[in-house]
């Protein structure tokens, strides 16, 4: 699923400030759509919403939710498209 | 000498053939230049011979080649294959051939799927066995022309345009290359107006846009924004050919996509997907996503969800 998901985001780069302290709030909420699209768009391909997700530029709170997200995904096992 | 020209037909509805005549008056000077040595839509040519005697599937050789349909079923294969053998010069007429078109929406279900709802479960059929006699057997799925024989040119459009066959066969009987097809969106050719101001909720299809009928199109608001579901961000401009503005939006309609992706590697879904979030358009409104996205482009693109 990489071409699909790199497409995505190719057209502008979502990277944007913390949502407590937004810059700009009228121009930076573009990552909350965006972000809503790939899991639907997760779900139209078959494949688990859960294996994208969105985190705030935090060290500790990222690696802590890497951490969860690679346990979450070893539970899920191997890709539906890779099984068949 | 005039060019030999065979012409046939797999899945799809006969509308491609009909934009053949629906070139008009300039018809008559490409005709003049054209022997038509095959066309199962115009003319008794048999492909076992005119009285059943040959063997194998016949088509005379030509110059030029026009296949319109996806590939459905054995026989269109073997068609195609003999096409590809007899033409010099192969062409994928409309949507269908080139992406697999509205017939290649049943991608998304497997063969024994759509026979079951087709024959038995539907509610207005007869519970029936599925024909099985003197018919050729249906492939795994429904393929665009390319997949099965190598194509030299593409004139998509669901109809395509009478302006651009008329266009490929002069430029074939003159010993040019037939014009290649835009690398553009339909939403850079389009001259409505963008505000840029985001909308929220999405229009039903039969809802009427806001327009002033005889005013210049460049007066009416994109359709997209005024929340009316228009795929011209995710597909190939060219419909509007000399005019240069799109068919459709023409129309006041939006655009449905039937001149195929941007690209032979575009994923229709996620151009829409990013297209709708940008401008505020929660893409949940929209039901049946996948099919509504490649609704032409299902060759290729579509295939049944994996089971879990």
């Amino acid at each position: 699923m990489e071409v699909p998901l790199t497409a995505a985001w190719k057209d502008s780069p979502s990277l944007e400030c913390h949502p407590v302290h937004r810059h700009s709030l009228d121009d930076s909420l573009r990552v909350d759509p965006r972000a809503h699209s790939i899991h639907l768009m997760l779900e139209d391909f078959g494949l688990e919403p859960e294996c994208f997700r969105v985190s705030a530029p935090e060290g500790s709170r990222f690696a802590h939710m890497v951490t969860e997200m690679a346990e979450q995904i070893r539970k899920l096992g191997p890709g539906p498209y890779r099984t068949q | 000498m005039a060019a030999r020209l065979a012409e046939e037909w797999f899945a799809i509805c006969g509308g491609c053939e009909v934009t053949i005549l629906d070139i008009g008056e300039p018809l008559i000077d490409v005709l003049k230049q054209v022997e038509i040595v095959h066309m199962p839509v115009l003319m008794d040519h048999k492909l076992f011979g005119q009285t059943g005697e040959g063997t194998e599937m016949e088509i005379p050789a030509a110059d030029v080649g026009l296949i319109s349909g996806g590939i459905r079923s054995e026989e269109h294969k073997k068609l195609a294959l003999e096409m590809r053998k007899k033409c010099k010069i192969l062409i994928s007429l409309g949507s269908c051939a080139c992406f697999g078109g509205i017939p290649a929406l049943a991608n998304q279900y497997s063969t024994e799927e759509m026979l079951e709802k087709v024959y038995r479960d539907s509610v207005t059929t007869e519970k029936n066995g599925l024909p099985h006699e003197q018919i050729p057997a249906l492939t795994d799925r429904v393929y665009a022309l390319h997949e099965v024989v190598k194509v030299d040119a593409y004139l998509p459009g669901c109809p395509t345009t009478p302006e651009m066959v008329a266009g490929a066969l002069v430029a074939l009987i003159e010993g040019k290359p037939v014009p290649v097809l835009a690398s553009k969106s339909v939403c850079d050719e389009c001259p409505t107006k963008r505000e840029k101001k985001a909308v929220s909720t999405l229009k039903g299809h039969l809802d009427p846009p806001e327009f002033k009928f005889g005013a210049p199109l460049s007066e009416m608001r994109c359709l997209m924004e005024q929340g009316i579901l228009c795929l011209g961000p995710a597909t190939r401009a060219g419909c509007g050919g000399k005019d240069g503005n799109p068919r459709c939006i023409r129309a006041y309609m939006p655009c449905e996509g039937c001149f195929g992706p941007l690209s032979e590697k575009a994923n229709p879904m996620v151009d829409m997907m990013g297209a709708l979030s940008s401008i505020g358009l929660d893409p949940k409104q929209i039901p049946d996503r996948s099919a509504t996205f490649n609704r032409f482009a299902g060759a290729g693109r579509l295939r049944p969800l994996p089971r879990r």
